[in-house]
């Protein structure tokens, strides 16, 4: 019994080392290095959020997203993704969403803060942010340009020693800073276009 | 629709609902005259008083389980009318984010050989508080079920459900998003028609409808009919092997109206699957091959490859609306299975999925998906010892030929795998050791398709995860219990090209949480948690001349006390506080000896006190007020002087309701209402001073 129990246990153990080996990088190009920021406050958490964007980079996106971070679409995105959100939208699906978006390579111009509103640094461990952002993303295989401007809600938290984003509500999508009588979508759309 | 329409319609409600009270009050007037006689044997019953929730409860429970036993064993020779249940409610739900008030009013009749028919109302109104936003909801519908009547079951229904959003957005642009749509919905079916030992279920239906529908000034109208039907079998191949398919088929036709482009609508589709279930002394589990496609022609608007919407930049002469024509293609296989053996469980899992689907005009043009995933477990007692180890494997890629290209864009391949292992020991009889180890590895990798250009785009990563877990909980019963847990976490960023590789990173993570909970009496708890947190992140390339990338070393503690008091029987009285340090550092330089040096950048210290009081006034309304203040600290020790101090708190009082009077016609009233008020720097205008309320009406008679 003792040895089956020991069997048992040294089995994973053993294999995990086998099936579990990573793959060796290319040493790095200087000039190309995203410079990431220390997720110490939420403010950080957001400009590496942008950075990962404008990069088109899924390791800086998931290193600033928390395990139980959730995304809640607004009512146009519900309205022209019927059924897409019907089960909660967790970083699991964020990161498929993500990893299958960058997979196209788009090219994206990313200023998620506008400058016109101030937000609260973290206080006690969360903070919780009204924020507007916008985006230009162009299709590289087309040429094609879309933008999108978006007022949404966020929630930063502090889990163990670092900042992350646990939840994202878009709350309605905002006019076109260059024609303002056109409305433009949330980031909802593209969730939605890739969720499927 | 106007506020005249919308009192018109909340008037007619409101003279249903009163019409349906007074005619409660009268029957309740008419029993008093001959007493409560439940059973109608001329008596006045012995148990005729008011009673309590859970009496209401089995009551409820009794009279609905009647209901359904009488018009399921109600044969041919019954009355053919057997009830009618009205059941109408009224609300209100209110939160940070929206208050939403509602009403609504089913009617169910029962009839004969379980038969029934419903017929349902709907309202609610919604307004935002963060937003200038309303929604407004109205829904009708009405379903009939032939049950046992008519040689095959007739299932009818109709739906109409209309809805209007008004949002202002920020910069002041106003949207109208309303839709308007009916439905109407016919199923026939007969289930388990015997042939030659094959038992099948054959299912035909048929549906219509109307939808007008706007939104951003664009009309989205769809007039449509459908006919479907499935046929599903059954066998039994051997002793415990059974065999079941199913075939469906459905085909849809239509008009729709997309901006000004108006066009048909047609959808074509069939699904076909088949499944081996067997269950056979040692073995249990099914083999299951499902394939679906279907075609389908509809208005859309032009999307870019990535499916997104795309009329900003439309070809000049070309409408911003196409004939979207979209063929896909769905097959899974699953093997699922769980071996026995005595005191050995192993259960493991297969599945296939692949997806194709093509466009027509949408840039997306072509995309193909493919996914395979396995799953085993295997669980056993060893003596005292429990035993779980899982291991998980996914594999997926999926492609795409964009539109009116010649070669596919390149597989995307995601890989992941991940072993896990639990074990639990009793040590002693009140003492349980568990220990878990899991580790993790997941890739993403693009095609290099050989043609010189490398890998299609630069984001090949692996991430490398690990957690080992030690806890210890002893729990003496109705006295002290203890816990102690030490957890151990990394994990590896490996980012494989060049231009990404410099922010590859190992992070290690060390948690210890000592934590008690001490029955003191029987009116006072005292329980603490302690739990500290020390991660050390470290650069792979860190030491590249160029690369501007410092290793990092962070810390956090904190210590809740909890104190609870149950001086009376209504009253409980909590009080928590919270203290909290953390500390973040980055590697300054390195000593002649080789040891690291931090530099702290950042020193944060809260405090925070928790203050709850409950107190029951009758089994059916409780009331709770709680309270907290908040202190938090932030220094920064390479600017000397430079701090931030802030203050936070808030204050609720509120009140649950729970009340129920019972009897044939029970009434119920439930809900919980609370005032919030807020200070501090992530308070916001919406959240600083509001009401949050969720209570309802409701009568069934």
């Amino acid at each position: 019994m003792r040895t089956r129990l020991l069997l048992a246990l040294l089995v994973p153990v053993l294999v995990s080392g086998c099936l579990f080996e990573p793959r060796e990088a290319e040493p790095p190009s200087t000039q190309d290095a995203i410079e990431y920021v220390p997720r110490t406050s939420p403010r950080n958490v957001w400009t590496n959020c942008e950075l990962a964007l404008t990069n088109a980079d899924g390791t800086g996106w998931e290193n600033a997203v928390h395990e139980s971070f959730l995304y809640v679409p607004d009512s146009q995105t519900l309205s022209q993704y019927p059924g897409v959100f019907a089960t909660p939208w967790g970083k699991a699906r964020e990161m498929t969403f993500v990893n299958a978006w960058f997979s196209n390579r788009p090219i994206i111009q990313a200023n998620l803060l506008d400058e016109e509103i101030s937000v609260p640094d973290g206080s006690g461990g969360r903070a919780e942010w009204d924020i507007i952002y916008y985006l230009n993303v162009t299709d590289r295989q087309t040429g094609s340009l879309a933008k999108y401007r978006a007022r949404a809600t966020l929630v930063f938290e502090l889990k163990g020693t670092y900042w992350f984003l646990t939840y994202w509500r878009d709350e309605s999508g905002e006019s076109d800073p260059d024609d303002p009588q056109v409305l433009l979508p949330t980031l909802g759309v593209v969730r939605g276009a890739f969720a499927g | 629709m106007t506020t005249r329409t919308r009192t018109v319609f909340l008037l007619a409600l409101i003279v249903l609902v009163f019409g349906g009270l007074s005619a409660w009050a009268g029957e309740e007037e008419d029993e008093g005259q001959a007493g409560q006689d439940r059973d109608g044997d001329g008596e006045v019953d012995a148990d005729s008083t008011v009673v309590e929730l859970t009496e209401f409860e089995r009551q409820q429970l009794a009279a609905a389980a009647a209901d359904s036993l009488r018009s399921a064993t109600a044969g041919a020779d019954a009355p053919f009318y057997l009830g009618l249940r009205n059941t109408p409610e009224v609300g209100i739900q209110a939160g940070v984010l929206k208050v939403r008030t509602y009403a609504g009013l089913e009617n169910a009749f029962t009839f004969r050989q379980s038969s029934t028919f419903k017929d349902n109302l709907d309202y609610s109104y919604e307004t935002y508080r963060k937003q200038d936003k309303t929604v407004e909801r109205r829904s009708a519908g009405a379903t009939y079920t032939s049950g046992t009547q008519l040689p095959v079951r007739l299932d009818l229904s109709g739906n109409w459900d209309w809805s209007e959003d008004i949002t202002v957005n920020f910069g002041g642009l106003r949207n109208f998003d309303k839709r308007d749509a009916k439905k109407a919905a016919l199923l026939l079916s007969r289930r388990d028609i015997v042939l030659g030992g094959v038992k099948n279920d054959v299912l035909v239906a048929a549906d219509v409808i109307d939808q007008k529908a706007e939104n951003q000034s664009q009309r989205n109208d769809l007039t449509e009919g459908a006919i479907n039907g499935a046929l599903r079998s059954r066998a039994r191949l051997a002793e415990g092997v059974n065999l079941a398919t199913r075939l469906y088929g459905v085909k849809r036709g239509g008009e729709s109206t997309l901006g000004t482009s108006t066009n048909p609508t047609s959808t074509t589709g069939d699904t076909l699957g088949a499944g081996v279930y067997y269950d056979r002394a040692l073995l249990k589990g099914s083999v299951v091959v499902s394939q679906a496609n279907y075609d389908k022609r509809y208005l859309d608007f032009r999307r870019n490859s990535s499916g997104i919407i795309d009329t900003l930049f439309v070809p000049p002469g070309e409408s911003k609306v196409v004939e979207e024509l979209q063929e896909r293609d769905y097959t899974t296989i699953k093997w699922d299975n769980a071996l026995r053996l005595g005191w050995l469980r192993l259960n493991g899992k297969l599945t296939r999925d692949m997806d194709t689907e093509e466009y027509r005009y949408s840039q997306v043009g072509f995309r193909e998906r493919f996914r395979d995933e396995a799953n085993v477990s295997l669980g056993f007692p060893v003596g005292r010892d429990s035993l779980a180890i899982a291991y998980v494997f996914k594999w997926a890629w999926d492609d795409q030929i964009y539109q009116g290209a010649d070669d596919p864009r390149g597989r995307q391949y995601s890989k992941n795998r991940e072993l896990k292992l639990d074990w639990r020991r009793q040590l002693f009889r009140h003492t349980k050791l568990t220990a878990s180890f899991l580790t993790g590895l997941s890739q993403e990798t693009a095609e290099d398709k050989g043609d010189g250009n490398g890998p299609f785009n630069e984001n090949d990563r692996d991430r490398l995860t690990g957690d080992a877990s030690l806890k210890l909980d002893t729990a003496w019963p109705g006295k002290l219990s203890t816990g102690l847990l030490f957890q151990y976490r990394t994990t590896e960023d490996i980012n494989l090209r060049a231009t990404k590789s410099a922010n590859n990173n190992f992070r290690e993570t060390y948690e210890i949480a000592p934590s008690y909970q001490w029955p003191v009496a029987r009116w006072l708890r005292v329980s603490q948690v302690f739990r500290l947190f020390i991660q050390y992140q470290e650069y792979t390339f860190g030491n590249i001349v160029g690369i501007d990338k410092d290793d990092n070393y962070n810390k956090r503690g904190n210590l809740t006390t909890t104190v609870t008091l149950d001086p009376t029987t209504r009253l409980n009285v909590k009080v928590k506080y919270d203290y909290g340090s953390r500390f973040n550092a980055t590697q300054s330089r390195t000593d002649a000896a080789g040891n690291d040096l931090y530099r702290r950048d950042q020193e944060q210290f809260t405090s925070r006190i928790d203050l709850g009081f409950k107190y029951t006034i009758s089994p059916w309304l409780t009331l709770d007020t709680t309270t907290y203040r908040a202190k938090d600290r932030l220094e920064y020790p390479s600017a000397p002087g430079r701090q931030t101090i802030t203050y936070s708190g808030e204050m609720t009082v509120g009140a649950t309701v729970s009340k129920t009077w019972a009897g044939d016609n029970p009434v119920t009233l439930a809900g919980k209402v609370t005032k919030h008020q807020a200070y501090g720097p992530n308070v916001t205008e919406t959240n600083r001073d509001y009401w949050d309320a969720d209570v309802s009406l409701k009568w069934s008679f």
